[in-house]
């Protein structure tokens, strides 16, 4: 037994170093901590997230944005998932030294951050996730300011009832926190609005197989098929629908992103002329904010990823997130009970629109940016109304 | 005499050891030994009875959800582990009522598609788990990570003495023992072959699930994520990588292959040190073929 | 809607069948599971993507199976061969190829999900009311294809006779003066080859990612349970069930259990048949 302790001891003291090699110990002005996908199956869009919010940090620095304090940015690859979140947001809270979070991507990941947010006194901004309530639900440190997903499916369902002729409605989603919401959501809405509901169908989101559900379509004969399904998936059923040679019209909740999808999957989409959601897209309809945003990350981009980027609604919030900090820092402090006040008294013009925050903590959603956008037959995208 | 000072001075070392890590290095230990009690299922299950499974995750899951659900409607947290760690073994023997039947991979894979249903379970039922949308504020704060870390080796600590002695004194180790080495012959000698393996899967269950009921009394949030079948081969992996029989190789496996990660950082926030974390894993195996826990009794003697 | 649904299974089948197999062959010659075959479709259906601009699609599956045999060699040297013995070691080591496979494969091609553009994919047959693209079709005529080649070689050629013998008892067979090590890289080099053909057929139907293969993995498990490990023709009739059941599962089930249905309707097979619907030898304990 006691040489099974020594060995134990010897494990911990081996592990030892790896500790003591990992730690930075810099100090700073403020340092602000950023929890993105930076591997895994979502690094894709958290790499150049990173970018946009270090651009923001150096305006921040630049232009002396948050009231005479310089903004230092550590960045935690929490890949989307809670664990690693949960670990990273640990090790920037205790080894890295911050004084305030960012993050998640993933709403399961910022339910870990937001819990280890709350635990540790750290106020944290919900920069991305858009699950409902995670402000609310995670206590008096969060602040949400991404548009929640049950605002978004309110103007989904008035887009619906004005632009689309229907009165019978299949709708299909993932069994993730977008997809379970928007059926509950939806489901309502129509269900007031008197449309009748005729397919329901929720697929697991590990299964990329949809012929089957698409199968089903044809059969319950609906005027409009509305789904909510993210990123690849996404893709996936618009090729799947537009091989089957489904004619009905196809409307789709906001996760795929502009022009990446186009990539994927344009042509297939022109040809069905899939309307969705957007909650920023590069156009002509663009503010002046925005198109100089749109031209500084695609440079950035270029530069240090070589590679040509379209901006997608996730580097702007990333952008929009650290502006947001800064803001308040100028006006209350980087302590935290300062800082939250100065967050909860927000009113301030940035890229993706009016951001202030409700009682819940969580973005009033009348100010934020938020598009429908259709293929057209040739891949490229117009913005509806 | 020298002996127990030996074993008291050793408990005190690691009892203080990591107080000069950071709150950080704590943490990451902290998970290790949590997950070593998950390990400690395989290496009782695998190691000792020669049962393989890949659905151990789904056990932690419902040690994990059961306190998890029951604490935040107010029960209080000791009884829903409580009422978790029993769910889990109930779970196990309904598992084991068929899979006492299988053999080699058959069982593998039985056991795979008992952890994907679970998995599956946990994230479909939403208005009892909130599936995707998960639990956050499991109300079990108010310890901090000193004393998380004190009962973590004190739990770690007893089962490796439990599981120890089982091994090495007891008659169920040596049952358990002689199913896996030759069915037949236990059978010969008057053995319930199939109570003794509906006996490991309980068992192995309850471990698991403690080990699901402390992780949610620890970080206070889930989401059904945590423990899909990505997970069971993690604790396959760690408790191969520490020695399949070795509960004691299993806990040192599970420090390592968690912190190591974690260290390799330095590398950069890519790719290569995931790389690297491969790789060690096949040094490990093409050099100690019989784990950590091989390695340490060959340098006992 | 049947006609339909017995399309979809058979395409879902034609994919699980090719990786199923290749699992099985391993599976049956070194007596250990092969849990980096998940990643030799998706770096068969990679290579496929890279190369078709300058070979065309059938050059591209040929050029992902030459890669692929390459990949086979590797994996026979470093997570199965040492483990002769020690099979649940050979398991892990080839969870940990994977690990080094996903993460080689990100830094290569990115993680950004690609569109695998062929020509087949734009034109559709109609069955019914809902078509199928022409590539679905092309996956599963040419996974029969492959599969009936393969079928030949383990009952015609001397090749085939060897890995039966392996398979059935390897001590026997190398007293006999059959070079075990061989025909495991043979085994293990044909089993890439198979899943680099799946990458590269099934690949166009989805977008392709570093991360794909897994679920393909888990259903090719299930379809060796039902087909017994080791034995080729019984695989092809598991994948063949397994893929008809999702399909019809996934419309008169439920789709949020898809993966569930077809553990689920296996674990029930296991405990009536615990050794599989086709039963493979008692090789030890006696």
């Amino acid at each position: 037994m006691k040489g099974h302790l020594a060995a134990l001891a010897g494990a911990l003291l081996l592990a030892a170093p790896s500790a003591a090699l990992a730690q930075a110990g810099s100090k700073g002005a403020v340092r602000v901590g950023v929890l993105l996908p930076l591997t895994g199956n979502t690094a894709w869009a958290g790499k150049t997230n990173r970018i946009a919010a270090a651009i923001a940090a150096e305006e921040v620095n630049a232009q002396d944005l948050a009231g005479g304090y310089k903004i230092e940015l550590v960045f935690g690859d929490s890949q989307c998932e809670p664990r690693p979140a949960h670990d990273q947001a640990q090790r920037l809270i205790s080894q890295e030294k911050v004084q305030l979070l960012i993050g998640e991507w993933c709403s399961s990941a910022s339910v870990a951050v937001a819990q280890v947010a709350n635990d540790e006194k750290m106020p944290l901004l919900v920069n991305i996730s858009t699950a409902d309530q995670i402000a609310g639900d995670a206590g008096p440190y969060a602040f949400q300011s991404s548009m929640q997903n049950r605002y978004s499916q309110q103007r989904e369902a008035a887009l619906l009832e004005k632009d689309f002729k229907f009165e019978s409605v299949a709708i299909i989603v993932e069994n993730n926190d977008f997809g379970l919401t928007f059926r509950k959501n939806m489901v309502a809405l129509m269900q007031k609005a008197g449309k009748k509901v005729v397919l329901d169908v929720t697929q697991d989101r590990n299964d990329t197989n949809w012929y089957a559900t698409i199968t089903r379509i044809p059969a319950s004969k609906p005027d409009l098929v509305i789904v909510s399904i993210s990123a690849v998936q996404a893709a996936n059923f618009v090729k799947q629908y537009a091989e089957a040679g489904i004619t009905t019209p196809l409307f789709s909740d906001y996760p795929p992103p502009p022009r990446i999808f186009e990539r994927q999957v344009g042509a297939q989409a022109g040809r069905i002329g899939l309307v969705r959601a957007a909650f920023f897209v590069k156009s002509e309809t663009n503010t002046p904010a925005q198109t100089e945003f749109v031209a500084k990350l695609e440079a950035r981009a270029q530069k240090e990823l070589n590679e040509a980027h379209d901006v997608t609604y996730w580097d702007v919030a990333s952008y929009d997130a650290v502006r947001l900090v800064a803001d308040a820092i100028k006006r209350g402090g980087p302590q935290a009970a300062g800082y939250l006040k100065a967050m909860a008294a927000t009113k301030i013009d940035l890229v993706l629109g009016h951001y202030e925050f409700d009682e819940k903590r969580g973005a009033k959603p009348e100010g934020l940016n938020f598009v429908f956008i259709r293929t057209k037959p040739d891949g490229s995208i117009e913005v509806v109304q | 005499m020298s002996k127990r000072v030996l074993l008291i001075a050793a408990v005190a070392v690691l009892a203080a050891l990591p107080l000069t890590f950071g709150t950080f290095w704590i943490n990451m230990v902290i998970t290790a030994l949590i997950f070593s009690l998950a390990v400690f299922s395989v290496n009782l299950l695998t190691g000792l009875t020669g049962l393989l499974s890949f659905g151990q995750a789904g056990f932690v899951g419902i040690g994990a959800y059961t306190l998890g659900v029951l604490a935040k409607q107010g029960h209080p947290p000791i009884l829903a582990g409580l009422y978790g760690v029993l769910l889990a073994m109930l779970c196990g023997f309904l598992l084991g009522l068929p899979a006492a039947r299988l053999k080699g991979h058959y069982l593998a894979i039985g056991t795979l598609g008992f952890g994907i249903l679970i998995y599956q379970l946990l994230t479909n039922s939403v208005d009892i788990t909130r599936g995707p949308m998960g639990l956050i504020g499991i109300p079990t704060g108010g310890l901090d990570k000193q004393t998380w870390y004190l009962i973590m080796l004190s739990v770690c600590l007893t089962m490796l003495a439990a599981l120890a002695y089982i091994d090495r004194y007891s008659a169920l180790g040596v049952v358990l023992k002689m199913v896996r080495h030759d069915e037949i012959a236990a059978q010969a000698s008057g053995i319930n072959i199939f109570a003794v393996k509906l006996i490991a899967f309980t068992v192995s269950a309850g471990l698991a699930g403690l080990s699901g009921a402390l992780f949610a009394a620890y970080v206070r949030f889930l989401t059904p994520d945590l423990f899909n079948e990505q997970e069971s081969f993690r604790y396959m992996m760690m408790a191969v990588v520490g020695g399949i029989g070795s509960p004691l190789g299993g806990i040192i496996a599970s420090l390592m292959l968690t912190m190591i990660p974690e260290g390799l950082r330095v590398l950069g926030e890519d790719n290569y040190r995931l790389l690297v974390y491969g790789t060690m894993v096949l040094f490990v195996l093409w050099f100690l073929p019989s784990g950590i826990g091989g390695l340490i009794e060959r340098l006992r003697k | 809607m049947f006609g339909q649904i017995l399309v979809n299974g058979l395409v879902l089948s034609g994919g699980y069948a090719l990786v199923a197999v290749g699992l099985t062959l391993t599976f049956g010659v070194m007596r250990m599971v092969n849990f980096a075959e998940g990643q030799s479709v998706m770096i068969g259906a990679f290579v496929a993507y890279t190369t078709v601009p300058y070979v065309g699609y059938v050059g591209a599956i040929a050029a992902a199976m030459a890669v692929n045999a390459v990949l086979g060699i590797i994996l026979e040297r470093t997570a199965f061969r040492p483990f002769r013995g020690v099979e649940l070691n050979g398991l892990i080591a080839s969870m940990g190829m994977s690990i080094v496979l996903v993460n080689v494969a990100e830094l290569v091609w990115g993680t950004t999900p690609r569109p695998f553009e062929t020509i087949y994919n734009e034109t559709s047959i109609n069955f019914g009311t809902v078509g199928v693209s022409v590539q679905r079709l092309i996956c599963v005529a040419a996974s029969g294809a492959i599969l009936l080649g393969l079928w030949w070689l383990i009952q015609y050629t001397s090749l085939g006779r060897k890995f039966r013998a392996v398979s059935e008892d390897h001590e026997t067979a190398a007293a006999m003066g059959i070079d075990v090590n061989q025909v495991s890289r043979l085994a293990l080099v044909i089993g890439s080859m198979m899943a680099a053909a799946a990458g590269a057929l099934a690949g166009p139907v989805n977008m392709i990612a570093p991360d794909m293969g897994r679920t393909e993995m888990l259903n090719a498990f299930a379809a060796i349970i039902l087909g017994g490990f080791g034995n080729v023709n019984g695989t092809i009739l598991g994948a063949l069930l397994i893929g008809m059941i999702q399909s019809l599962g996934a419309v008169y089930v439920s789709n949020a259990y898809s993966t569930s249905i077809a553990f689920g309707l296996l674990v029930l097979t296991l405990i009536f048949f615990p050794r599989g619907l086709v039963p493979e030898r008692v090789d030890e304990n006696v």
